[in-house]
């Protein structure tokens, strides 16, 4: 019952967030720097194994972090047929095929060894980054966001077009929800169309929500208006205050955090661009299954 | 199919448009749908990122040709959102996405203001400047752009660029071409009554 | 001091073939409580709105003579001084909310007029007690019922200490316990808060129950603004522009026209009336 409690999701805008996670601990600014890092650092990892290992501990974040792990399977999907595409591509466009590293023949196609080890790496490399993508949504609410923007120096402009940009994309799924609902009382079952039914009545759903959305951006438009809104990040000379981020203090420990995450990524990039130590050839891997085919 | 052409775009005697707060919101508010379609169209048919049937694409064509500039901006900025929620594609690669998404959006926009293209798509000429600027010159910029992004981030083989760029071209084609078509024909007379619509790029 | 003074206005919106309000005069004194009623499209809301300078400056059309607040044009103010002077609250409270939680809700207004974090601090503390939403703060607006989305709509205004607070159809689109929890709201803010408040609405049993005056807006026109008590003597003249009269009204203008001692209008007055009235 505990843990039922404990692993309650909370609605946001552009998905769910844990109600209590120890990543809420840290400052915005914090997370959003792991986000980044762990954005980047994929980029410069070659080796199977260690990328395996990145997306271990990314899978752990998100147990640590209280993350409802089932939110994942829409996910899944997506990293198969990614997945296929990557590994089509290699087998059917082969690279270093000049070297002649065939491990076997599949229809009458060579399987080209270096060029199916790359398509393995590089298929890592993207799960790391789509769960480090999703990691970073299903940990941050909107208001998260926002503060970490500002924290890192966005300007008023641009955090604020965001946060509204988040606001409208949540105006239109309620609008999208309730023109469904009244189709569903009216008895229609989009199950029973055909594909190219689907994409039409997809396409047609617009139109009321088009028009919906018009008539919202008149009277958002005018709320701002009436709430004195001026797109300046200064109000007569004077730094707007921001009381959101003033109730988001950087501590000490984030501070430390920051530091770290900073040091890893450097390091990390810093080692793979000087040594071979993460690239493709270097990794085990890549070696046994080398030496299990060409001895 | 009505032969007679209007130039929606030209300013009537005396008329001034400014950009104001309601451009702003209006370009949040295209972003914000253009999150929605990107993230669905990316979740709900998962083709990995290559052969995507991506619905987006019309958003970014149709929200140019409605709010000029203000859809543009809306063209790349939603898609980094909507590729980072869905997953479809992480933050370096949507960032390198950047000037892609770009050209699938303004070059619709540049198309009808400058070839007086009826958004309304009432006669033979504007479906011409839609399929032909909107739909496929966009696209085959957008593809080839983006199948060039993947190739650098290694996530095709090189010599797959060419399968890749038709696969990416189609996708997204028709989508857009069954989407665009419907936005524009039945939502481009309300629009076009708004003060946000622009009749330049800005205002 | 008149709060707001409006002479000959006339505006006629972009595209539209009539005005939808014309050569219109109007003055409203400093701390009044004033309801407006009216039949749809009677351009009570062109009113609200002109009162507020977002006619002209957020809709296209043709403007004609002056509004003044305080003895300043409203075409003269800034967005920001305008924020400062008049607040409005609008009939769909979710179109106003563009923040991610209440407390963001009513923050962005006092940034937007200058507040420091600390007033803004107190004032969230202050107006969150006042319209009793103390609970709903860290919630994100668009989770809310329908009340309490108003009430926060409502706060986010008042904590932006206007002089004036114009409320357009408040409970428009709420249930019968919402509206009359607005209603409790409004007279607070009567009894506790030192403004001059404006209301449209088509509750007209509640609203005159608060009102100081009562203004009749017809076709573009002001066809009646006089005090409550005053407004519903010619009840068949406000039958005739389809104004709902309050049924304790319509019952003591059948007993006797002409006795003018006879309570005519708050509710409560007219049931310690008919009480001591049966008692005799």
């Amino acid at each position: 019952m505990d843990q039922t409690v404990k692993r309650k999701m909370h609605r946001t805008i552009i998905g769910f967030v844990p109600g209590e996670s120890i990543m809420y601990k840290l400052h915005p600014v914090v997370r959003l720097s792991l986000y980044i890092a762990t954005g980047i650092l994929p980029l410069f990892i070659e080796t199977p194994e260690i990328s395996m290992l990145f997306i271990a501990i990314i899978l752990i974040l998100f147990v640590v972090a209280n993350v409802n792990l089932n939110r994942l399977k829409i996910f899944t999907p997506m990293l198969i047929t990614v997945g296929i595409i990557i590994n089509l591509t290699y087998i059917f466009f082969p690279i270093r095929k000049e070297e002649g590293l065939v491990m076997f023949s599949l229809l009458g196609l060579d399987v080209n060894f270096y060029s199916t080890m790359w398509a393995f790496a590089i298929y890592l490399r993207i799960i790391t980054l789509v769960l480090s993508s999703v990691f970073y949504f299903s940990t941050n609410r909107e208001r998260d966001i926002l503060v970490a923007m500002r924290t890192i120096g966005t300007p008023f402009v641009v955090s604020y077009f965001i946060g509204l940009a988040l606001r409208s994309a949540g105006i239109f799924l309620e609008d999208y929800s309730i023109i469904r609902e009244a189709e569903q009382a009216r008895g229609l079952d989009v199950r029973n169309l055909s594909f190219l039914g689907k994409v039409k009545h997809f396409s047609m759903y617009l139109v009321p929500l088009f028009t919906l959305s018009i008539r919202k951006s008149d009277d958002i438009s005018t709320g701002l208006f009436a709430k004195g809104t001026e797109l300046t990040g200064k109000i007569d000379g004077v730094k707007r205050a921001d009381y959101l981020r003033s109730k988001l203090r950087i501590t000490n420990i984030d501070k430390a955090w920051l530091i770290a995450i900073i040091l890893f990524t450097v390091t990390v990039m810093v080692v793979s661009i000087t040594t071979g130590l993460l690239t493709i050839e270097g990794s085990w891997i890549f070696q046994s299954i080398e030496k299990y085919f060409f001895g | 199919m009505s032969t007679q052409a209007v130039n929606v775009w030209k300013l009537e005697e005396g008329e001034v448009r400014k950009p104001g707060l309601s451009h702003f919101v209006m370009m949040a508010l295209f972003t914000g749908i253009g999150v929605v379609v990107g993230t669905f169209g990316s979740l709900a048919i998962p083709l990995g990122y290559v052969t995507a049937f991506w619905p987006g694409q019309a958003i970014q064509a149709v929200g140019s040709i409605w709010y000029g500039a203000w859809g543009g901006i809306a063209s790349f900025i939603f898609p980094i959102i909507s590729n980072a929620i869905s997953g479809s594609a992480p933050l370096p690669v949507s960032l390198a996405y950047i000037p892609g998404n770009l050209a699938q959006g303004i070059i619709a926009g540049w198309a009808f203001r400058q070839f007086a293209g009826d958004p309304r798509l009432k006669t033979a000429k504007d479906w011409a400047l839609f399929l032909g600027f909107a739909i496929i010159i966009s696209n085959i910029i957008g593809a080839g752009w983006g199948s060039t992004v993947l190739r650098w981030f290694g996530l095709i083989a090189p010599d797959a660029q060419m399968t890749v760029f038709i696969g990416w071209f189609i996708g997204n084609a028709v989508a857009s071409a069954i989407l665009g078509a419907v936005m524009l024909k039945f939502i481009s007379p309300i629009v076009m009554k708004t003060k946000t619509f622009c009749k330049g790029y800005w205002a | 001091m008149n709060a707001i003074e409006i002479k000959n206005l006339s505006w006629r919106y972009e595209r539209a073939e009539n005005y939808a309000i014309e050569d219109l005069n109007l003055i409203i004194e400093e701390n009044q409580f004033i309801g407006i009623v009216g039949p749809n499209e009677a351009g009570k809301t062109t009113l609200a709105s002109a009162i507020k300078g977002i006619i002209p400056s957020e809709f296209n059309g043709i403007y004609k003579g002056t509004v003044e607040l305080f003895g300043k044009k409203v075409t003269d103010c800034s967005t920001r001084e305008l924020a400062k002077t008049v607040g409005m609250v609008f009939a769909d409270p979710d179109s106003q909310f563009t923040s991610m939680s209440v407390e963001e809700e009513i923050s962005f207004g006092l940034e937007n007029i200058g507040c420091t974090v600390e007033e803004i601090d107190e004032r969230i503390k202050w107006v969150s007690e006042l319209t009793n939403i103390e609970e709903l703060l860290e919630k994100p607006p668009y989770d809310l019922s329908g009340g309490q989305k108003q009430r926060v709509a409502i706060a986010s205004i008042i904590a932006m200490k206007p002089r004036i607070i114009i409320l357009d159809e408040p409970t428009s689109m709420l249930d019968p316990i919402s509206k009359d929890m607005i209603f409790s709201l409004l007279q607070t803010m009567k009894e506790k808060l030192k403004l001059t408040i404006i209301v449209i609405e088509h509750n007209i049993e509640k609203l005159v129950e608060l009102s100081d005056k009562m203004i009749l807006v017809n076709d573009g026109k002001i066809e009646k603004y006089t005090d409550t008590d005053v407004f519903f003597q010619d009840i068949e003249f406000l039958d005739s522009r389809s104004i709902r009269i309050p049924g304790a009204i319509r019952f003591m203008d059948m007993i006797d026209k002409d006795k003018d001692d006879l309570p005519t209008v708050h509710l409560q007055d007219i049931v310690k009336t008919i009480k001591e009235e049966l008692r005799r």
